[in-house]
């Protein structure tokens, strides 16, 4: 599936920023030699709350992976990201976070902190105690990684509820990335929900190795989401390059738990793909430019020239909405389809595939001649 | 877009609409567009960025990366860094002057979106950021193109024209006398107000020019044809107060901007019905109103565009439109609907320009900006101004102020055939002080006229939102004086920015040319990195005056990569009455206690954005916790493996480094270490050396000569380690020696070594550099992997035997 992003943007947008303010300390001509603000004394507390439940994770062994796994275990283009500063970057060897997900044993952290298959993983707890781990399952689409230590009655954190997460309230990443036996503290806001295709929130708090896999909390210490590596990209890197750029990523609440029942279960999770291009001068709606042989898109009866109208009963009218739809779905996943090709509606259901599991794309594209032109004018692919 | 002129815009109601493009302004990297396919678009306010301080909180909205898949911006917030700021362009285009840097997380795709102050005004257009060698991503440095640089060239974009930045054809630069006229055109705006080579700039646009940055910060803000004050000092050392007007520069596009005519048209139209609301009935006579007849007839190629009152005072217009390269004309009798497209005049200039578009012939199409006159709007006092060559301004104001007085109505008189204002006319008694014109009061907006009278001819701007105390004034449609919350940010940046010195030299080796330092002492000394940049000749420090210092290096360590210079006077200050013992500075001693995620403030000097004059950029963070720092600068280990503060303010910019992290109000916590990448993670340190530190650093500086040079002695702890070829992955322990440290303390043959002294260890390089920094009698505690469990082995270590 080619990505083609005709998404132009014009932010014209008031919100209510939530903005805790000190009382002003002027300054005279000498500073005051001790000043709290509010905004401190709320993170002060909300990371009291939340260190119990902050584990450090430390592994030993594995290999460095290599530029050609980063660029895509499954992209057809694997040279697209060759410029990227994700691609060169080179995994350390430092500790990294995790945070308890049950009192039974159950730890739950990035999958970031594994690209190397380490041999040995070790899990720190707040109180001190250091155990070896066995890795359960890995989440290759969220980045996550659900561990088990041999351990009970550990503290678990709360959770916010995902749709009492707003854009503008406070974030607070947590991580032992950079040593020591105390977690260490970024602040920032959420910059926005629902990304990632409701996989992500995103924050202005530096993220970075140093907390990924570590809790990002609201002002309260409850746990907005896992930090993550994100990017609209294949690899489980894919995202180290906004490390520290005000661009982070956190799994919310929800999504957390729906994994990590099938994580307990011990299924790894790998993107999943439709199979086919889209015609990428079409701005309004989406068209089937050609599929792969086999894919599950062919396979499902639709050809090219078929228009996309609907996934899973979400309206697709331009390719950000069939990208939403289905960015991030799983390999393995049903998807219901509703094709238009002609005045006719044809509604299909599909399993998404693995990359492995595509054919090759039809050498001749079979030829594309929508019936109606969408735009008269040339149309261009905007790319900022 | 430009080319196709069309294209989509997404908003956070998820849906897309239609979007054409009106006007662009090449110079200043902006252009405007206008949405269609609902019936009321929510929109935001230009704010007045003037009134922007460091410190302010900054909030960025816009799609970074293009991460939102449903059209929801990113939302990002961070603090105004530094204001005033210039960036170069390439060529004439894509200048950044006078711009507002902030910390807040301005990404690609960031580019177009606002920056919002706290009263949710758009204070800015987010435009571009300073990158480092890890590609296009923020490195705390984003540029946000000021409201107020973008408000005098709206009206031109909105009537869809390219529209031209001024030049007064001279450069200048910085000089120690400073800043200086180089290069002037003869015939240009400077030249012909008698401006030559070497004359001092003063003043320029109503500011005092403090550097070569600032004048073109200011001059980028001007249109063409903009009428301009400036003072120089002449070589004879007079002073000139001179009026001029700018030169619009011509920009070379791809392809020729060609306007749009229906654009073009709607703009007129909103001008006329703007005017005809608002003076239409108080036309001074028929005939004095009777304009010339269209010129236009149908084929004609040139646009013109004219206006025409009928005898009962209602507008007749002549739209144009363009079909196929040809001109069709039609006439349209009665009234025009205004602004019925929903959006309201955003700035003050929106009529200037249209009033003048349709007092002179053919303005619109072939002079777009020769706005007449300038104006200070939101309660400054120079409500007019005139063209150079002319009367005083004091003259033409009492002529017209004489005339006027707050219940005035004024009628105006036009000229039948050059459709120049002839007359201004108030029917009340005039009284002295210029309030508010009733013509400006009902547009509320500025407007342009052109003056023709016993005086000469002149060009005068009459604006409506003078805001007079004693008056009740009709509600402001543009009030900008809001109160916006002052930050803790905003109290800490002037404490800082006195006490932190920029230190300009020349680049050595990998060292930047340029870094900062923080005063310690009233009289002069400073604290800074140990760099190659000291070493450099000529190495000068600046104040926050912007006056310089010489810098002399009292005391340089090289594992602690700190470096104490004393700053002595330069002959570059003529003013000799510099008190050398009256610095502000740092407190070392008054060292507070921070708590983990503690609002902290970083002043320094990234990318040398602050140039001599200029002040620091303040960022800010917190604090996030103290470790023991393991890095790497380029490709050799850092030297320095104390504690360091890390914050997640970004100060790993090139240039930070020897700045001054400050807690909430004001005291120093550390200062900013040299850019390295933690050996933890491969990421950019943004950390600070700790004053414990420092004072260390400065009891031994003051000490008499005791620099015992470090001696690395070996240690003993008896183990031997597997090692398979160079790939020894991981530590096992192969050999214990019997009686040796490691045997007394418990390791055994087998023990998987995890982690020594508090990190993990996965290489036997990682162990042994740890081992290197130990010296005899030292603990070094190992993480050991025996079976399934995880032990915590101390070994005491000993002497080699």
């Amino acid at each position: 599936m080619k990505r083609f992003l005709l998404v132009q943007f014009q932010c014209q947008y008031l919100f209510a920023l939530i903005v805790v303010f000190a009382p002003s300390t002027l300054l005279a001509s000498e500073p005051t030699v001790k000043a709290t603000d509010g905004a401190t004394e709320l993170v002060k507390r909300a990371i009291e709350k939340a260190t119990p439940f902050v584990v450090r994770v430390e592994t030993v062994g594995g290999v460095q992976p290599l530029d050609q796994l980063l660029a895509s275990e499954d992209d057809e283009n694997p040279n697209q990201f060759r410029d990227n500063p994700g691609s060169t970057f080179m995994v350390a060897d430092g500790p990294t976070t995790g945070i308890v997900y049950s009192s039974d044993g159950l730890v739950l952290t990035s999958s970031f902190n594994f690209v190397r298959d380490p041999s040995i993983v070790t899990v720190a707890l707040a109180d001190g105690r250091q155990m070896t781990a066995d890795i359960v399952a890995r989440d290759r689409v969220r980045k996550l990684t659900l561990l088990k230590i041999d351990a009970t009655d550990l503290p678990t954190p709360n959770w916010v509820p995902d749709e009492q997460i707003r854009p503008g309230q406070t974030a607070i990443a947590m991580g032992m990335g950079f040593g020591g036996s105390r977690p260490m503290t970024s602040v920032g806001i959420v910059s926005a929900v629902n990304r990632m295709m409701g996989n992500a929130i995103q924050t202005d708090a530096k993220l970075s190795p140093a907390n990924y896999g570590g809790p990002l909390l609201d002002s309260s210490g409850y746990v907005l989401g896992i930090c993550v590596p994100m990017a609209q990209r294949p690899g489980e890197l894919a995202g180290i390059e906004f490390y520290d750029a005000g661009v982070g990523f956190a799994v919310p609440g929800e999504r957390v738990s729906e994994i990590a029942e099938d994580l307990k279960q011990g299924k790894t999770f790998h993107r999943g793909w439709l199979g086919m291009t889209v015609d990428p001068k079409v701005e309004k709606g989406v068209a089937i430019l050609s599929s792969a042989d086999p894919s599950p898109i062919r396979e499902a009866g639709a050809q090219p020239g078929d228009w996309i109208v609907r996934i899973n009963e979400q309206p697709i009218k331009h390719f950000g909405q069939l990208v939403k739809a289905l960015y991030m779905v799983p390999a393995g996943e049903r998807v219901s389809v509703r094709l238009l090709r002609g005045a006719e509606h044809i509604d299909v259901e599909l399993t998404l595939a693995r990359s492995e599991e595509l054919g090759p794309l039809p050498k001749e594209e079979e030829p594309f001649d929508p019936s109606k032109p969408v735009t008269e004018e040339k149309s261009e692919t905007p790319e900022d | 877009m430009i080319e196709s002129r069309s294209g989509f815009g997404g908003l956070s109601d998820g849906e897309l609409y239609p979007l054409q493009v009106l006007g662009i302004d090449p110079g200043g990297d902006v252009a405007m567009f206008k949405l269609s396919g609902r019936e009321a678009f929510p929109y935001s306010k230009l704010g007045d960025s003037d009134n922007v301080r460091v410190g302010d909180t900054a909030i960025a909205m816009g799609n970074p990366f293009l991460l939102s898949d449903d059209y929801a911006p990113t939302v990002t917030s961070g603090i105004v860094s530094g204001i005033h700021r210039y960036q170069y362009g390439s060529g004439d285009v894509l200048l950044y002057s006078d711009c507002i840097q902030v910390d807040t997380a301005i990404n690609p795709g960031n580019s177009g979106g606002p920056l919002f102050n706290l009263a949710g005004d758009v204070i800015g257009i987010n435009g571009r950021i300073s990158v480092s060698m890890r590609g296009r991503v923020n490195v705390g440095l984003g540029y946000a193109i000021t409201a107020n640089q973008i408000k005098p060239f709206i009206p031109g974009m909105r009537a869809g024209l390219l529209v031209e930045h001024g030049t007064i054809q001279a450069t200048v630069r910085d000089r120690d006398a400073g800043v200086i006229f180089i290069e002037l055109y003869e015939d240009g705006p400077a030249w012909n107000v008698g401006v030559r080579p070497g004359d001092e700039l003063l003043r320029f646009a109503n500011q005092p020019i403090e550097s070569a940055n600032h004048f073109a910060s200011v001059l980028g803000t001007l249109p063409g044809d903009w009428p301009v004050a400036l003072s120089f000092r002449d070589a004879n050392g007079e002073i000139h107060h001179r009026m001029t007007r700018t030169e619009g520069v011509q920009i070379k596009t791809k392809k020729p901007f060609e306007p749009d005519l229906g654009v073009v048209g709607r703009a007129v139209e909103r001008v006329i019905e703007r005017f005809r609301k608002s003076a239409g009935d108080t036309l001074d006579s028929p005939e004095s109103m009777s304009w010339p007849e269209s010129h236009v007839t149908e084929g004609d190629e040139i646009v013109k565009y004219e206006v025409a009152a009928s005898s009962d005072a209602r507008m007749t217009w002549t739209p144009i439109e363009n079909k196929s390269g040809t001109i069709k004309v039609q006439q349209i009798d009665g009234i025009l609907s205004a602004d019925s497209d929903g959006v309201p005049l955003p700035t003050t200039m929106d009529l200037a320009f249209r009033a003048r578009a349709f007092l002179q012939d053919r303005l619109i199409v072939s002079n777009p900006n020769r706005v007449a006159g300038v104006f200070e709007h939101c309660g400054a006092d120079a409500l007019l101004d005139i063209d150079s060559n002319g009367i005083s301004q004091s003259t033409l104001l009492e002529c017209i102020t004489a005339s006027l007085d707050e219940h005035a109505t004024i009628k105006l008189g036009f000229d039948a055939k050059s459709g120049a204002l002839r007359r201004i006319v108030a029917t009340d008694t005039p009284t002295r002080e210029f309030v508010s014109l009733t013509l400006a009061d009902k547009i509320g907006w500025p407007l342009g006229l052109s003056v023709e009278s016993e005086l000469g001819k002149q060009s005068i701007v009459i604006d409506g939102q003078k805001n007079n105390a004693s008056h009740e004034s009709p509600a402001q449609p543009n009030k900008c004086v809001k109160n916006i919350p002052t930050t803790l940010a905003t109290h800490v940046f002037d404490h800082v920015a006195r006490r932190v010195v920029k230190l300009i030299g020349a680049r050595v080796g990998r060292s930047e040319g340029y870094g900062c330092g923080v005063l310690i002492s009233t009289n002069g000394l400073v604290l800074t990195v140990d760099s190659g940049l000291l070493n450099s000749p000529n190495v000068r420090a600046y104040l926050y005056d912007g006056t310089a210092r010489h810098v002399e290096i009292v005391h340089a360590d090289r594992d602690l990569q700190l470096a104490l210079v004393q700053l002595t006077p330069t002959n570059l200050n003529d003013d000799s009455t510099i008190d050398e013992a009256a610095y502000d500075c740092f407190d070392l001693n008054a060292t507070p206690e921070l708590s983990i995620g503690q609002s902290v403030f970083a002043g320094g000097n990234p990318f040398k954005v602050a140039d001599k004059g200029e002040h620091i950029s303040l960022s800010s963070g917190v604090y996030c916790g103290t470790t023991k720092l393991d890095a790497t600068r380029g490709t050799q280990d850092f030297p320095y493996r104390g504690d360091v503060l890390v914050i997640d303010a970004i100060t790993s910019a090139p240039g930070f480094a020897g700045g001054a992290v400050v807690e909430s109000a004001g005291n120093l916590v550390g200062l900013v270490g040299r850019g390295v990448e933690s050996r933890f993670t491969h990421t950019q340190l943004n950390y600070a050396i700790p004053n414990r530190v420092l004072v260390e650093f400065l009891s031994n500086a003051s000490g008499t000569d005791n620099e015992t040079p470090a001696v690395n002695r070996d240690v003993y702890h008896g183990i031997r380690f597997f090692e398979l070829g160079y790939r020894s992955n991981p530590v096992f322990v192969e050999r214990v020696r019997r009686r040796s440290p490691a045997a007394k303390a418990g390791i055994r043959k087998d023990d998987l070594i995890i982690g020594a002294n508090g990190r993990p260890i996965a290489k036997l390089k990682a162990l042994e550099r740890i081992i290197d920094a130990c010296e005899p009698g030292d603990t070094l505690e190992l993480t050991v992997l025996r079976g399934e469990k995880v032990k915590k082995i101390r070994i005491e270590l000993e002497e080699p035997k």
